[in-house]
């Protein structure tokens, strides 16, 4: 019958197939097979940006799909243009991004913590620790963590541009730009004040702060401006000004260019007199225009683009010139609402409505050349909202787009400070604090939970270690020395990378944000539970 | 050498090779997703062979995802899949467990067709065990509507019960108070549409929240009022580019340039006519599904009405629903247009985006679960958790009573079954035992995914029902019997209907003698 039921099976894969014999061991089998493939995939991944972690981290070359070079020391940033088949290692690249919205930095680091928890559980799996509970002891021990970092950190006042300035030197410390950190974090902190109200706001719009990025000069070139920098240049091919003070400022969307009713039409010409008529009518359809506009007081456009016609044509300028009108096309949609907000104009859809009172007021718009790049800048700004523009400036594209991230990931740096008023040291010493603490806690708990604590206790001090590797120190020496000066009470005593040694970090100004550190930690943990709680991978439709 | 009458590639399985495969196949279909039953159940990884990216890859828990998104070519572990997706629009939860008992039912059936028990026999036997189940586990349910601090710790305890086997379970407290407080403000209704849930990357999952009110994932115009109190909303569907003219081929001809500003003028007015007839309503939010071009945008932002243009088909009908307004796409009789209305409209940020927030909308019923979480897979397994979670709160608000869970109403409904076998004559009892015993493989398989000894587990607990406590269940955290009044409760109704589910799709399945394949339509390559 056996034989029968066998032959008649249909096409099911042969591990699902029910087995009489041996059936708990094959069962058993497969889930552990597979959850060491996905830690194994995982790992793999974490291995792979290690390296660029800490300030004597490296950077990784990736050429993506379509031919493009990335140079990055971002983890974000390498692992969403790494290719990743596999679906637990897709879980890092996702668990990276996450880090990224959540803080904005500590991308590398999450991912590598991730990593080092997995490997300690793939020990505690082979001790035969039951998966859930190991996610469940971990889970704990992330909490307490936690815990533990909000003990050590230090309250501070947003007042303080001291503090905001050591906490975006510390992230801007480990990107290729660090040697322009004395100049870039001053312009973050500047930045992010600029746009937020230090009593109330708990947030931060990284939206109110841009970043224009123009290839020419060195980093060092960079500058927070005051006023508001345009991508687009202005419109000198009629001859229009570039330069004007006391400028009035109107910001349009709709075109200076033959009218074109969104019906379709048909203009109709019978003899060569109409011809004429048309031309001259057209002419004085836009003269009429510019005139309204010149009319009231305004003396910068900007013009924003539209897919169905043309913004302006070459009479439209050449009208705009003669009134000493200074043009700006190519605005985009989604920069209107920026624009109105750091120049304080209304967007003006009609020419009926063209009023002053819709105007800007600045005192100087420029369009300067430098380091072979043209620039718009408004300063002087009547009414400004709470805007920041900050020009980047770099020798080529790859260090311009690298400069960017990293003044992106300071940005946040700078945010999560907003968000959650405390501070923790760098240099791997809050790791090994919580490395210490939770050992000490492991040894107060009974059961698989004190297993899971003291496993993840020694996970954490991967940080430490790696910056240790990084930097070219030894890390078992560094690492062993630290734990001694920690368990002295030496809270603050973390790894000085510079000199090679293990010094005070406070005093050292190596500080960054209490958010970057629990949540690398609480998004790291939220990962591997649920690779631990994985025991199957199917393919599906 | 029979005689051929199907066609070439057709084929045809006979009587006990059909009845055999598929068992076999339910069974295999049973094996597969069992893992992921009880608290300490396991994930699945499905890999999409299609779709590339992240629509490609999902992790979860949940039975009835899984069985839809593995291709089977068996026609029983179709009729299980099939259940499985039954359950789930019945009653949300519960999916695994009607499988996993389906297939336990058949695996005492091909026992029992091994000692050549006629099939019929078999089913005879299976409906009056189903009877006496039923029955038992209807005499066990207990209603607590009345007692409304008692009804709501039941309702937690429910959701705690769904959660615990997801992978919010971490956090189930917090989010059975999130699901409860979602579901009673429906009221007794059983719409969903009302509860809904905005996923973010980020944060992690125990910040999540549940929102009063209503969130759309949508921007506010420029220049336009970034907070309204006593909002009148006005839910529109209607062209707010230009009101063009749709018979194909219309044309303007015209002979010359100022023709042509003034048909464009004419266009502006129209449309600002428009604006003004919407103005007109005496609103002061107005949510369009379609684009709204600059010009409405700044005559509503002129008129300080706050207009959110592109929200989706989605979005724009549950708003409606929220809100209490109707869509409007025609704006000539302003006594046919139901105005929606709410408290206070204002813009948040979620995570890095903005987003609109409609506070005490006029229904009063809809709120937002705002899930937050590590990576995409995580938020959609959160998603469908939830999901299940308030699917089955629903349930039991409209049908009050509840069962308890542990695997304590299967040892109960075993217990019935078996007693009642004792007095019933002839086979028929001997297929009734093996209902009893596949039903007591539910707290078997439970215990096996905590990792703890089943055998001796069940056995405790089978002499626990005997010796009068018919209360005792399966404490997984700690491998133990006890008393689970109180800790594990279930809904009677998906007690109830995995029972009859997969009852009905095993009788279904044995009564099967004769599978006939048709040969594939042939593909021109």
């Amino acid at each position: 019958m056996a034989a029968v039921a066998a032959s008649g099976a249909p096409k099911m894969s042969a591990s699902a197939a029910p087995k009489k014999k041996n059936d708990t061991f094959n069962q058993m089998d497969k889930p552990t097979q597979v959850r060491l493939s996905n830690i194994t995939a995982a790992k793999a991944v974490a291995d792979a940006i290690r390296t660029s972690l800490g300030p004597r981290g490296m950077d990784k070359m990736i050429e993506t799909g379509k031919k493009e070079v990335v140079i990055s020391n971002d983890g974000a940033t390498i692992l969403k243009h790494m290719s990743v088949l596999h679906p637990a290692a897709r879980m890092l690249v996702d668990l990276s991004a996450a880090q990224d919205v959540e803080a904005g930095d500590g991308t590398t680091s999450v991912v590598v913590l991730a990593g080092s928890l997995l490997s300690a559980a793939e020990k505690l799996l082979k001790k035969g620790i039951h998966p859930t509970q190991i996610a469940e002891g971990f889970q704990h021990a992330a909490i307490e963590a936690v815990k533990i970092l909000e003990e050590i950190s230090i309250p501070i006042n947003l007042d303080d541009r001291e503090f905001l300035l050591k906490s975006a030197t510390t992230s801007l410390s480990s990107k290729v730009v660090s040697q322009y950190s004395s100049i870039l974090a001053p312009i973050v902190v500047d930045s992010v004040l600029r746009v937020v109200n230090p009593a109330v706001d708990t947030n931060v719009d990284l939206n109110d702060i841009r970043i224009v990025k123009k290839v020419g000069g060195t980093i060092d070139d960079s500058e927070l401006v005051p006023g508001l920098v345009l991508n687009q240049n202005a419109i000198t091919s009629a001859g229009g000004p570039t330069r004007i003070e006391k400028a009035k400022i109107g910001l349009i969307q709709f075109q200076l260019s033959p009218p074109k009713p969104d019906m379709d039409n048909q203009v109709v010409v019978n003899d060569y007199r109409q011809m004429d008529r048309i031309l001259k009518e057209e002419r004085n359809y836009l003269l009429n225009l510019v005139k309204k506009i010149k009319k009231a007081g305004c003396t910068v456009l900007l013009i924003q683009k539209s897919i169905l016609r043309d913004a302006v044509n070459s009479l439209s300028l050449h009208f705009l010139s003669k009134l000493k009108i200074m043009a700006i096309k190519e605005i985009e949609r989604d920069e209107i609402e920026f624009i109105c907000k750091a120049t304080g104009c209304k967007p003006i859809a009609d020419i009926d409505s063209f009023t002053e009172d819709k105007l800007g007021y600045a005192d100087l718009v420029e369009e300067s050349e430098s380091n072979g790049s043209r620039i718009v800048q408004i300063s002087g700004i009547k009414n400004a909202g709470k805007t920041a523009s900050i020009i980047m400036r770099g020798a080529n594209q790859y260090v311009l787009d690298e400069a960017d991230r990293s003044i992106h990931d300071a940005l946040c740096v700078i945010r999560c400070l907003v968000k959650k008023r405390a501070l923790v040291v760098g240099g791997g010493a809050p790791e090994i604090e919580i490395s210490q603490r939770l050992s000490q806690l492991a040894k107060t708990q009974t059961g698989f939970q004190s297993i899971c604590f003291q496993a993840f206790a020694e996970a954490v001090e991967v940080i430490p270690t790696t910056l240790a590797e990084n930097s070219g120190l030894s890390p078992i020496s560094i690492v062993t020395e630290l734990r001694n000066r920690h368990a002295n009470g030496e809270k603050a005593a973390g790894i000085n990378v510079r000199k090679g040694t293990i010094s005070d970090m406070l005093r050292e100004n190596v500080i960054q944000p209490l958010l970057v550190s629990t949540s690398a930690i609480e998004l790291s943990t939220e990962t591997v539970r649920m690779l631990m709680k994985i025991d199957d991978i199917l393919a599906a439709r | 050498m029979a005689t051929q009458i199907f066609n070439e590639n057709a084929t045809q399985e006979r009587a006990e090779n059909a009845r055999l495969s598929n068992i076999i196949g339910a069974i295999a279909v049973g094996d597969l997703v069992k893992s992921t039953l009880g608290p300490k159940g396991m994930d699945k990884i499905l890999q999409s062979s299609t779709a590339r990216g992240d629509d490609g890859l999902v992790v979860t828990n949940d039975g009835a995802t899984i069985l839809k998104m593995i291709p089977l070519d068996n026609a029983a572990a179709k009729v299980l899949v099939n259940i499985s997706k039954v359950q789930d629009d019945e009653v949300g939860d519960g999916t695994t467990s009607v499988c996993v008992l389906a297939a336990e039912i058949l695996r005492q059936a091909e026992q029992l067709l091994d000692q050549r028990i006629h099939p019929q026999t078999i089913i005879d036997g299976f409906r009056l065990a189903t009877g006496k189940a039923r029955e038992a586990l209807e005499n066990a349910a207990v209603s607590h509507k009345d007692d409304e601090a008692q009804w709501r710790e039941d309702l937690l305890s429910i959701a705690r019960t769904t959660l615990s086997s997801k992978v919010l379970a971490a956090d189930k407290h917090k989010f059975a108070e999130v699901c409860v407080d979602a579901v009673l403000r429906l009221k007794g209704s059983t719409n969903l549409d009302r509860i809904q849930i905005i996923k973010k990357a980020g944060g992690k999952v125990s910040d999540s929240y549940l929102s009063d009110g209503f969130i759309l994932n949508k921007k506010i115009g420029v220049n336009q009022p970034r907070l309204i109190k006593g909002a009148k909303i006005l839910v529109a569907n209607t062209p707010m580019d230009t009101d063009k003219v749709k018979v194909f081929g219309a044309k303007i001809k015209v002979s010359d340039t100022a023709q042509l500003a003034e048909l464009e003028r004419a266009e502006r007015e129209k449309m600002r006519a428009k604006v003004q007839k919407i103005a007109a309503l005496g609103i002061n939010v107005f949510v369009n599904r379609q684009l709204i071009y600059n010009w409405p945008e700044q005559l509503f932002a002129d008129a300080g009405i706050m207009a959110i243009e592109h929200a989706d088909f989605d979005g724009v009908e549950r708003l409606a629903l929220v809100t209490g307004g109707e869509i409007a796409s025609s704006f000539d009789n302003p006594e046919l247009i139901a105005l929606g209305g709410c408290d206070s409209v204002e813009e948040i940020i979620i995570g890095e985006d903005r987003m609109v927030k409609f506070n005490g909308a006029a229904a009063g019923q809809a709120c937002t679960i705002v899930l937050r979480g590590g990576t995409n897979q995580m938020l959609d397994e959160a998603e469908r958790s939830i999901h299940d979670a308030i699917a089955v709160l629903s349930q039991t608000i409209a049908e009050p009573r509840i069962v308890y869970g542990g695997g304590c109403s299967e040892m109960l409904m075993s217990k019935a079954v078996d007693e009642a076998a004792k007095l019933v004559p002839g086979k028929k009892s001997i297929a009734m035992e093996a209902f009893a015993r596949a039903l007591r493989q539910m707290p078997t398989i439970l215990a096996d995914n905590a990792g703890l000894d089943s055998a001796d587990l069940v056995a405790r607990l089978r002499a626990a029902h005997y010796d009068g406590k018919s209360t005792s269940g399966l404490d997984l955290f700690n491998g133990d019997v006890i008393d689970v009044t109180g800790k594990v409760t279930e809904s009677f109704k998906l007690k109830r209907q995995v029972l009859l589910s997969a009852s009905e799709a095993a009788e279904m399945i044995l009564r099967v003698d004769d599978i006939i394949r048709c040969a594939p339509r042939q593909r021109r390559g």
